[in-house]
């Protein structure tokens, strides 16, 4: 996690043997250096709370995934649009939090909000965009459970040229976190419609990545792995860590921005997340019904050994109560 | 008038008790699924991790998450918050008094279903000498201020977090509740830290005990509930209140016979007209199986609502001599 | 007199003083009253049959006795044995006790072992294969040993002396199932859950009878006099449950229609008289008979072979035998007011609430002579009678007809004094 400027980035973009391939950017829940401060555990991740109001705190990086990313310490050209959950979009600007860029918005609603950053560049004939979504969800059981259902729902900004949808898990709520194991399915939507045959990416904490092509209905699935082996008595269940799924759809159509002619456009999307360890991963029905079996028979057993012994009650005489 | 009374007096308590616990069981445990819910306020173990179905949720469980808030918090303007939820759930507890106990509880009616089976199977129960009714007796108090007194510690950061519903761990409602929506999840041991494991497994095996226990003693767990204990500490304003005249009593104990909790004073005492106790349920078995006239009632804001009658008393054991097959 | 009726040279038993002691008092009781109620002729019948004629009354089975109200009948009908109850009430027989019983000792210990030693006795039951003796009072209790002498098979049934304990309520609930045990062994059959339930269905119809009798005897004035009520309950000793419930039955059905046409059976006046202490046995209702020929009423009572014998119901939660066998061992001895317990709070407190209930002008508390438990307990049921302003006469009296005279004087005098002062109010 070093600071690099970005003009040297630009440099080594450039000189890449694959100039073609730009290192995605894509926002992150992650503090930059961990001894800044903890912040606030909630049902949508890592929050400020200022006089009661919740905020979210996101830094930009860039890289293919969470191992190798790096954070940024000044802004990139783009736009940063952050869609609240009353569906109002407006711009945000980013700034120096806790010493890299990042963004911090207030969250006065219950629900999803979505923030995407579109930077667009032309290379080499090669017109790149770049967009970084992120999907934060806020909420606090204070406000009790009841305005849930509605706010599930996925929200997509049709402005934005590519962009990768979350669908939700069975049953998902507010109070579901994605775990090891968990099959994650992603929609990618190219200028509002579903796009098949694309190539989409998991990247997980540690540098693990799967990539596939989406289907003809535009998803493609994914299951997280499991990546944290601590030891037993490290082991903290609300583990959290960084995923992030990015996909490029490359589109062969000529044209001209401005003062740059290019000859294709190369749209690179990101949608980051977080996931934890499985309940599974520390959870045993053995044990348990182990336990609870060992506690019945115990008792059970207990129970008919002490009435067989015939001393407390002074039930000498005994009735066959069979019929 | 006086004939409504007489059918009121004359009715099969058992029949009706068993229905209505049925009633009340369907509206708790699956009542989410019909969108009820009676809130989270509930004097009753309308267990709160049967999270689909659940119709309300049992008190302890709010409870317990509030009082597990740092001190600075809960001393302050979200003690206000403890304060009005705890208004609410005595409102709720004062319309029935114990006889949320007695006719409502999931839990209970778990326990009164146990103990038909083992009618069925011609097993015998097992009651407590006197000395260990007095002494098991104090345990659900003991249960109750731990209930409070651990959260307030982890508030006060001398706990560690995961024991902040130290109850609720324990319950055997927890573990068996949410089974009855498929909801198998609660049997686990969580071994992610010592704290978790320790009381899932403790909770494991109070629910073994449970089972086990509810099958040779009637209403084994009632016995040990600190919601018990709760609302017998606030049982003094209720409207729901059971009766007894000490003059008509002729101290044969039926009442005692017939008790599921055991209590003895209901037939010894002959002096005091507030006879529910503690541990009682207000199952209103005592004033069915009473066949003195008037001796035993149950009364609600004053009127009185069922009575133990002669006739009723005639009536009922009755019905239980010529019964062929032994129904509970 | 020592003569027994099985020896050669004995007149027919209807001819004998037994038999005469028997029908007097019989005549008393029908023809002294007018308008005795249809439904007692039977007793009366059943009365003249088995004392005056000596008819053998019929039994199912093997043959309980039975010397106290201790003793579980719906355990012995179980069985399919049938219980009798022994205490007797005849001065015949307590003569003949007296030869072998210390002089100052409870008349009707002596009558009920003299009774046992004549070899044919009335009420003729057949030979008796146990006797159920409950270790209630001293006598009834030494009484075990001499039974045995005389060659009967006793079961000493354990009765504690307190009933408030733990520990006593539980060692009477084993003494219960030890005498299951006895009977099992005597009649050779099994106790079932059936032929419990059977017997208890049987004695409860019999209770719920009794109870509506003793509710009827509430009305004022009454439907209903005290000599026909104790002759009913005595009936019970020796009857058949199901006959006997039946008639008992028709009674009831009488005696309502009896109130619905407002009949009075006394006078509007007549002092109403609760009956306590020491049990009047058929023939020896001689201290009800003179209230009642004086013009009192007994509307309730409080004695063993009448209200206490009958008044007290079985609840069982569960029809399972062990719950069913403690229950009745519970109901035979927790509401039980006999003296013989070490307090007397439940007596009292049963006086005063049939007091209060039957609307009653005064107490008559026999003590028989020799009967240190009823004795001793006087003195404290004076007291709260006396707190309550309830007047109260205490007769110590025996089976002997000699002291008529002067209880009818006492009685008369009595009876005078409640007029005065129920005038006076």
């Amino acid at each position: 996690m070093t600071r690099t400027p970005l003009p040297l980035l630009m440099l080594l973009l450039c000189t890449s043997p694959d100039s073609f391939a730009a290192p995605p950017l894509w926002w992150s829940e992650t503090m930059p250096h961990a001894e800044h401060g903890s912040s606030r555990h909630s049902h949508g991740g890592p929050v400020e709370i200022r006089r009661g109001i919740y905020h979210k705190n996101l830094w930009l990086r860039n890289g293919e995934g969470p191992a190798d990313a790096q954070y940024l310490d000044s802004a990139v050209a783009g736009k940063v649009l952050l869609k609240d959950v009353k569906g109002a979009v407006k711009e945000l600007a980013g700034g120096n939090i806790h010493g890299s860029y990042g963004v911090n918005f207030a969250m006065p609603d219950e629900g999803y909000y979505n923030l995407y950053l579109v930077n667009e560049s032309v290379t080499d004939g090669m017109r790149q965009f770049n967009i970084a979504k992120s999907e934060v969800l806020k909420h606090s059981c204070r406000e009790g459970h009841d305005h849930v259902k509605p706010l599930m729902t996925p929200r997509r900004l049709d402005t934005i040229p590519l962009e990768i949808v979350r669908e939700r898990m069975p049953a998902e709520n507010f109070h579901t976190s994605l775990g090891f194991g968990d099959t994650i399915t992603f929609l990618l939507l190219y200028q509002g419609a579903p796009l098949p045959g694309a190539e989409i990416t998991l990247h997980t904490a540690h540098g693990w990545r799967n990539s596939t092509k989406t289907d003809a209905g535009g998803r493609a699935s994914f299951m997280l792995i499991r990546d944290y082996y601590p030891p037993w008595h490290e082991f903290e269940r609300r583990h959290r860590q960084d995923y992030v799924v990015n996909a490029v759809h490359v589109v062969q159509q000529a044209g001209t921005t401005g003062e740059d002619s290019y000859t294709a456009t190369r749209y690179l999307a990101t949608l980051n997340g977080s996931y934890y360890p499985s309940s599974r991963d520390y959870r045993s029905y053995a044990y348990g019904l182990l336990v609870g079996i060992f506690a019945l028979t115990a008792t059970g057993v207990g129970v008919y050994l002490y009435r067989r012994r015939r001393q407390r009650r002074f039930h000498e005489v005994r009735f066959d109560d069979k019929h | 008038m006086t004939s409504i009374r007489d059918a009121i007096n004359g009715i099969d308590l058992r029949r009706f008790r068993f229905w209505l616990q049925l009633f009340f069981f369907v509206l708790l445990v699956y009542g989410g699924y019909l969108a009820i819910n009676l809130g989270q306020y509930l004097p009753t173990f309308s267990c709160g991790f049967n999270n689909e179905g659940r119709g309300g949720v049992c008190y302890l469980l709010p409870l317990q998450h509030q009082l597990a808030m740092s001190w600075g918090t809960l001393f302050g303007w979200a003690g206000l918050m403890v304060l009005q939820g705890f208004l609410f759930f005595s409102l709720w507890f004062f319309v029935l008094n114990k006889g949320w106990c007695g006719y409502v509880c999931p839990l209970g009616t778990i326990q009164d279903w146990i103990t038909g089976l083992r009618q069925r199977l011609g097993v015998r129960y097992s009651r407590y000498t006197e000395g260990q009714f007095r002494r098991l007796s104090l345990i659900k108090y003991l249960l109750l201020a731990l209930m409070f007194l651990i959260p307030l510690g982890i508030g006060g950061a001398l706990l560690p977090h995961d024991m902040g519903t130290p109850f609720c761990d324990i319950c055997p409602g927890r573990m068996i509740i949410p089974m009855f929506t498929g909801d198998f999840s609660q049997l686990t041991i969580d071994f992610s830290t010592k704290t978790t494991m320790v009381m899932t497994a403790l909770g494991m095996l109070v629910t073994g005990l449970f089972l086990a226990g509810a099958f040779f003693k009637k209403r084994f767990f009632c016995f040990f509930c600190p919601m018990s204990a709760l609302h017998y500490l606030l049982s003094k304003p209720a409207l729901l209140k059971l009766k007894k005249d000490g003059n008509k009593c002729t101290r044969c104990g039926d009442c005692y016979r017939v008790c599921d909790m055991e209590i003895r004073e209901i037939a010894d005492d002959v002096k005091e007209p507030r006879i529910m106790q503690d541990d009682c349920i207000l199952c209103l078995k005592c004033v069915a199986h009473c066949p003195e006239q008037g001796a035993l009632k149950a009364a609600f804001a004053g009127i009185t609502v069922f009575e133990s009658t002669e006739r009723g008393f005639i009536k009922r054991m009755t019905k239980g001599h010529i019964d062929e097959h032994n129904t509970h | 007199m020592n003569t027994t009726p099985t020896e050669a040279k004995a007149p027919p038993y209807n001819r004998s003083r037994q038999a005469r002691e028997a029908e007097t008092l019989l005549d008393r009781i029908e023809d002294d009253f007018p308008d005795n109620p249809e439904a007692m002729r039977y007793f009366y019948a059943l009365f003249r049959r088995v004392y005056c004629q000596g008819e053998p009354v019929k039994h199912q089975g093997t043959l309980v006795g039975t010397t106290c109200i201790h003793a579980p009948e719906e355990l012995i009908y179980a069985f399919g044995a049938t219980p009798v109850r022994l205490c007797n009430g005849s001065y015949h027989y307590d003569q003949i006790g007296a030869d072998f019983m210390p002089a100052k000792s409870c008349p009707l210990v002596k009558a009920t072992l003299g009774s046992l030693h004549a070899k044919a006795a009335v009420p003729n039951t057949a030979a008796l294969d146990l006797i159920v003796n409950p270790t209630t009072c001293d006598q009834k209790t030494k009484a075990s040993a001499m039974m045995e002498a005389m060659g009967y098979q006793v079961h000493d049934l354990e009765l504690p002396p307190a009933k408030e304990s733990e520990e006593a309520r539980l060692y009477w609930q084993r003494a219960v199932r030890r005498l299951a045990l006895r009977l099992r062994e005597l009649t050779g059959r099994k106790l079932t859950r059936k032929n419990l339930r059977q017997a208890m269905a049987r004695t409860a119809r019999a209770q719920a009878a009794f109870r509506t009798l003793h509710q009827l005897r509430k009305t004022a004035p009454a439907l209903f006099l005290g000599k026909d009520a104790f002759l009913v309950t005595n009936a019970y000793f020796f009857d058949d449950l199901d006959r006997w419930t039946n008639a008992v039955e028709k009674l009831n059905t009488e005696l309502l229609q009896r109130q619905q046409a407002g009949f009075q059976a006394a006078q509007k006046r007549a002092p109403r008289i609760l009956f306590t202490g020491s049990p009047p046995i058929f023939p020896n209702l001689k201290l009800p008979l003179l209230i009642e020929e004086a013009g009192g009423v007994v509307v309730a009572d409080e004695t063993c072979s009448a209200n206490r014998m009958l008044y007290d119901m079985t609840a069982v939660d569960e029809w399972l035998l062990n719950d069913m066998v403690d229950g009745l061992a519970d109901r035979y001895l927790k509401p039980c007011t006999c003296p013989i317990f070490t307090r007397n709070d439940d007596r009292q407190r049963r006086l005063l609430q049939l007091a209060a209930d039957f609307n009653v002008d005064g107490v008559v508390y026999q003590a028989f002579a020799g009967c240190q438990v009823y004795e001793m307990e006087y003195r404290s049921i004076a007291d709260i009678l006396a707190a309550q302003g309830i007047p109260m006469l205490y007769v110590e009296t025996d089976y002997s007809p000699d002291d008529m005279g002067q209880l009818s004087t006492r009685i008369e005098a009595f009876l005078e004094s409640i007029k005065t002062r129920k005038r006076n109010k």
